[in-house]
């Protein structure tokens, strides 16, 4: 086994600039994401036609699967900046889910659609507090079930 | 309450150079605004893994942020490669793994690939400036071995268990474990907590 020490680099470039109040680029920083907003919105709703289109498009069932999970995972991070964060964590919820359907070579549909129906349903700006609590509570009562979570002997 | 102490620390990315991969181009600019908004100036952005290798051998960066999902397998890769392959200093750039969601298959080679953290999306610029502190503040050795080449992975500086006398001569004794003058008051800590923090003193 080889040991080394090297010269954290970062640290000496963050002492060579000067400095900032970091409440100050936190505050640069949001003001940055909040110009995107828009950008990421449209993106979102882009993705989220992509995942709706997805369980009826004509490729194999695993095909069709590695899709949905590939928009969903690209999906999170979009929601927290477009205004919407429940919606990354229904996202982050279904490419569990997709994950263990993979995994187990188990090609059930249904937690998949009623992921993206809840998607679709938490991009409403107007959906109430309560309504967002009950579809992430059942959002996740599907992540248990079908998830990578629920494969038994899993590292 | 006073503002937590990340929140008051000295900070700038100015004088950083950043290698930011992320093959989609949305949460790349996320990213980039966040970094922006830190003070970062010098940032060079990949969009294709064999570009990510490139840059990376071509160049010195201080900080390297990547998400390599959106790369496919070939994503994975590329951390354990700069490990590896490319000459030190390089190889020991800090690398901050930045991922959504990692399929079950491919945790291992995530974990054991060889970044110093790994931080899930959706991220806050709060806790991305958290993570950059934590790595400028990053003290542990590389280790490089038949199956695993990066920072150390033992966290701990934990003495033996109780019963050993160890091997070594830096193995520490339980006694280090108490406290020779005694615990902080609350009132030494708040003030510890409500005085501003340098540089110097964060870094």
């Amino acid at each position: 086994m080889k040991i080394y020490y090297p010269k954290n680099t970062l640290s000496a470039a963050l002492k060579a600039a000067e400095p900032l109040m970091a409440q100050a680029a936190l505050g640069r920083a949001e003001t940055g994401l909040a110009a995107i907003r828009n950008q990421c919105l449209a993106q979102l709703d882009e993705l989220l036609a992509l995942l709706v289109a997805a369980p009826a498009e004509a490729q194999d069932q695993q095909a069709r699967l590695r899709k949905v999970y590939h928009v969903s995972r690209r999906i999170i991070g979009l929601g927290h900046v477009a205004g919407f964060p429940h919606i990354d964590l229904a996202a982050l919820n279904l490419c569990d889910v997709v994950d263990g359907l993979i995994t187990r070579n188990h090609y059930d549909w249904a937690p998949v659609e009623a992921h993206i129906d809840a998607m679709r349903l938490l991009r409403r700006p107007d959906l109430p507090e309560a309504a967002i609590t009950v579809l992430l509570e059942s959002l996740n009562e599907l992540r248990v079930r079908f998830g990578c979570a629920s494969i038994a002997g899993k590292t | 309450m006073s503002a937590p102490p990340t929140v008051r620390a000295l900070f700038n990315l100015q004088k950083t150079n950043i290698l930011l991969a992320d093959a989609d181009a949305m949460g790349q600019s996320i990213l980039g605004q966040i970094l922006a908004g830190f003070g970062a100036r010098n940032i060079v952005r990949c969009e294709e893994a064999s570009e990510v290798r490139r840059q990376l051998k071509a160049q010195a960066f201080d900080l390297v942020l990547i998400d390599p999902a959106g790369f496919g397998s070939e994503g994975y890769d590329i951390i354990p490669w700069l490990r590896r392959e490319v000459s030190p200093p390089r190889a020991h750039v800090a690398v901050l793994v930045v991922t959504g969601h990692t399929e079950q298959h491919r945790v291992g080679k995530l974990r054991d690939g060889g970044a110093n953290f790994i931080v899930s999306k959706p991220l806050s610029a709060a806790v991305m400036l958290e993570r950059l502190l934590w790595l400028s503040r990053e003290t542990r050795p590389f280790v490089e071995t038949s199956s695993y080449a990066g920072p150390d992975r033992r966290w701990h500086d934990a003495p033996l268990p109780a019963g050993l006398d160890g091997r070594r001569a830096k193995d520490r004794e339980i006694a280090m474990r108490i406290s020779a003058g005694g615990d902080m008051s609350q009132a030494d800590i708040d003030l510890i907590m409500t005085t501003p923090i340098s540089a110097a003193a964060v870094l």
